[in-house]
């Protein structure tokens, strides 16, 4: 699992490898000592694997964690399988995903 | 190394050529002259002594009227002979064969007594003596006007004919003598006559050497007054010292030598130079020609014929024109050699091609897929070669596995190879039985096969609904079969190579090939390949080597193999196309164990699963991830044991990828009364948990739960 995070005008985030139990716990801190100022987080999922309901519940985090402060949280490049996870699971009901 | 030569020019060699072409002319000159001068000057002398010695005589003719003279010369004589005669000294120093001298002032103003000895009556009358003796001596000095020669008078011993009593010199009077002397010659003073007789009439010059004196003398004779015949009454000698001659010619010979030397130099010295014009300078214009050829062929520029232009008319000339034939020659030589080398060149860069082609046209050395993985090698001996190897799906349960060696090498070994490559294949995609397939293969390569060219060829067919193999070995190396407990020759029928003979037929055979069995096919590269002792490589090696192999990847294998074969050969070049195949008949079955409540091993199990299953589709392995990190990571959070046994077991056959997971954990079916979980919109107070088994019911295929003997069943199907 590898973590980019870009500064801009938006919070760009890219993933690669897999969003799982293990990784999660690596990406909830990473974020979580990110100062994040933009006012809206892009997570860029062109390179993931797969993620798990471990990561899932890692990204519903963020965006609960943005939220209060009124920013924007969107998932972008979804996998056919990371598709699949939002769809049987309403994640792309509640994030936007593009 | 060769010692390096002294260099010595030729203006050098003709120098000293002349030197001493100089040195023997003048010396053979100088002799010449210098005997010819010698000759001269002793004639000269013998000449002026001549004169003298006619002057004098004629002083003392008898009949002429100097009479006077020779009374004077008589008295004279019967003087010193009386002296001579009686003087006791004089005997003695006769005996004792010496010449005295005795002065005669002395002897008359002594008055000595021996005037008187024996009776014979001696004048003591000195003044008569003396103006007689000085008018004898003035015949003398005058004589020596013609040659300053010695003169004598002298008179023959009456006691010994070979002796003279000189009775007169021309030296008296200088400082030299006063008087007269007694010369008796001793016995090594005999005269010697010479050949310098010179007759003047009646009288005759005589000469002789005497001693170290050249000597003349002519008989001086006289009419006697009783007898009236003419009479001997003395000689006269004219003496000089033989050196005299060669100390009057040493200033000339020394001047001659000189200029002699000085002429010879000047000539030789013209000479060099005109040899350096004539020669040397165009032998130099040739040599400098020579060296700029030279240099423009070592520098690799154009080569251009240089003409030295050397129009001496001699062999020079003749060196020169051959010197530019020459370079005519390497001007077209030249050529020659860089168009062959750019021709080799280009095909250099074209057999580089044709190479790649040749390998481009065999399929990827590894491939896998759900049925089989395949690791391959080839490496020919030359650019181009003739073994290849073949594999391709003929449907979905069948794959063609082909390994073969076109006799020969180079490029019509790889051509053949190329046309049967396509043949055999084109040919079993046809759909025929392999027998025939071999034999239709067989027919077309012989079929205008005027080279004889021919190929060995293992062609198999492996189906992997019937888990078993196919083959037709055309004369190739048997291949191997390897499976879990034995490695095994395919050692049937060998048939006859493809290409030689028509109309033959060919044997077809089968063997089992199980799942996890893999087949190891070579050309003659491998197990002919000698060491330096000159031994194969052979089958037993082959066999060691995949015995020791046992376990290992299918890399591990073609690696191991070509350790072992470089290991056998010392790294020497192999003088063959070495080329090798193993196919494996994918075992799709990984079982895994853990024995740690590590979240980790979810990361080991996903990678481990990747590994083993790296040909199936990518939509399927993501989808087994997602399950594993979801039903694992609930036995890891919900089971409370410590001594948890997590067992999971993958299985693809038929398309299907089957997951098993054993569990050593209390009896719970994660698929039972599971509402699933599906979000519809976000609020703050969502519970983002239980969405997992919700996510492997939909992935799956087939979910099912056992427990039994206090292990937990999970089965997974995708």
């Amino acid at each position: 699992m590898e973590i980019n995070i870009k500064h801009g005008e938006q919070l760009v985030v890219y993933l690669s490898g897999r969003l799982d139990t293990v990784t999660s716990v690596d990406f909830t801190n990473r974020m979580n000592a990110e100062k994040i100022d933009e006012k809206l987080v892009i997570i860029d999922m062109s390179d993931l694997e797969y993620i798990s309901s471990a990561g899932l519940r890692a990204l519903l985090a963020v965006k609960k964690s943005l939220a209060p402060q009124g920013k924007e949280l969107e998932v972008h490049n979804l996998s056919p399988i990371c598709q699949e996870v939002f769809k049987v699971t309403g994640f792309k009901n509640i994030l936007t995903v593009k | 190394m060769k010692k390096k030569r002294f260099y010595f020019p030729i203006l050098l060699k003709v120098l000293l050529l002349g030197i001493i072409t100089a040195l023997i002319t003048s010396t053979t000159a100088i002799i010449v002259n210098y005997n010819y001068s010698i000759k001269k000057a002793t004639d000269d002398l013998n000449e002026s002594a001549n004169e003298a010695l006619i002057y004098a005589n004629n002083q003392l003719d008898a009949t002429s009227d100097t009479y006077v003279n020779v009374n004077s010369f008589i008295y004279v004589r019967d003087y010193v002979m009386n002296i001579y005669n009686n003087a006791p000294e004089v005997h003695n120093a006769r005996q004792k064969d010496y010449s005295t001298f005795i002065e005669y002032e002395t002897v008359f103003k002594n008055n000595l007594p021996y005037f008187y000895a024996d009776g014979i009556f001696m004048t003591r009358d000195y003044p008569t003596f003396k103006q007689n003796y000085n008018a004898i001596n003035q015949i003398l000095l005058n004589a020596s006007f013609y040659s300053d020669q010695v003169s004598f008078f002298a008179v023959k011993d009456p006691n010994d004919s070979n002796r003279f009593v000189f009775i007169c010199d021309s030296r008296i009077g200088t400082s030299k003598t006063k008087g007269v002397y007694y010369h008796c010659p001793a016995s090594n003073y005999q005269l010697k006559e010479t050949d310098a007789t010179y007759d003047i009439g009646q009288d005759f010059i005589k000469g002789f050497t005497l001693g170290k004196y050249n000597t003349r003398y002519i008989e001086i004779k006289a009419q006697n007054d009783e007898t009236q015949e003419f009479e001997v009454i003395g000689y006269m000698f004219v003496e000089y010292e033989t050196s005299r001659v060669y100390e009057q010619y040493r200033p000339v010979l020394i001047n001659e030598l000189l200029i002699m030397l000085f002429t010879s130099l000047a000539i030789i010295l013209l000479y060099a130079l005109l040899s350096y014009l004539v020669f040397v300078k165009n032998i130099n214009r040739l040599n400098k020609a020579a060296i700029s050829a030279t240099d423009r062929l070592g520098n690799d520029e154009k080569f251009e014929v240089v003409d030295p232009n050397i129009k001496s008319r001699d062999e020079i000339m003749m060196l020169s024109s051959s010197f530019v034939a020459m370079e005519n020659q390497i001007v077209n030589y030249v050529d020659i050699i860089r168009n062959s080398m750019r021709e080799k060149e280009r095909m250099n860069a074209e057999l580089e091609i044709a190479s790649k082609i040749q390998l481009e046209a065999l399929p990827k050395s590894s491939f896998d897929d759900k049925h089989i993985s395949v690791r391959s090698f080839i490496k020919p001996a030359k650019e181009v070669g003739g073994d290849f190897y073949d594999y391709f799906y003929l449907n979905d349960n069948e794959l063609a596995i082909i390994m073969s060696d076109v006799s020969g090498k180079g490029i019509p070994a790889s051509l053949f190879m190329m046309k049967s490559k396509e043949l055999i294949k084109s040919k079993l995609l046809g759909g025929s039985s392999l027998a025939e397939v071999v034999k239709e293969v067989n027919e077309v390569l012989t079929t205008n096969n005027d080279e004889c060219l021919f190929v060995t060829s293992f062609i198999g067919v492996i189906n992997f609904k019937k888990e078993e193999i196919k083959y037709v070995n055309a004369g190739h190396e048997k291949p191997y079969i390897i499976s879990k407990d034995e490695i095994i020759k395919l050692d049937g029928e060998s048939n006859y190579v493809l290409g030689a003979v028509p109309d033959v037929s060919f044997i077809e055979e089968k063997h089992s090939f199980h799942k996890g069995d893999a087949i190891f096919m070579f050309t003659d590269g491998l197990n002919e390949s000698i060491d330096d002792k000159r031994e194969e490589f052979s089958y037993s090696r082959i066999e060691e080597t995949l015995k020791a192999s046992s376990g290992s990847s299918l890399d591990g294998y073609i690696s191991n193999m070509n350790n072992a074969l470089s290991q056998f050969t010392s790294g020497q070049e192999p003088f063959d196309d070495v080329t090798m195949m193993i196919a494996r008949f994918n075992n799709a079955s990984l079982k895994l164990v853990y024995k740690e409540k590590n979240p980790q091993i979810i990361v080991d199990m996903v990678d481990k699963f990747n590994e083993k299953f790296s040909y199936l589709d990518d939509e399927i392995k993501p989808k087994a991830g997602v399950i594993l990190d979801e039903l694992i990571n609930n036995y890891i959070s919900y089971e409370e044991r410590d001594d948890l046994v997590i067992e999971v077991t993958f299985t693809y056959s038929k398309d299907v990828l089957t997951i098993s997971i054993v569990v050593n954990g209390h009896d719970y079916d994660p698929f039972k009364d599971n509402t699933e979980k599906y979000l519809e919109e976000y609020s703050e107070d969502i519970v983002a948990g239980g969405f997992g088994i919700s996510i492997v019911k939909d992935l799956a295929k087939t979910t099912s739960y056992e427990y039994k003997n206090g292990h937990s069943y999970v089965v997974i199907t995708l």
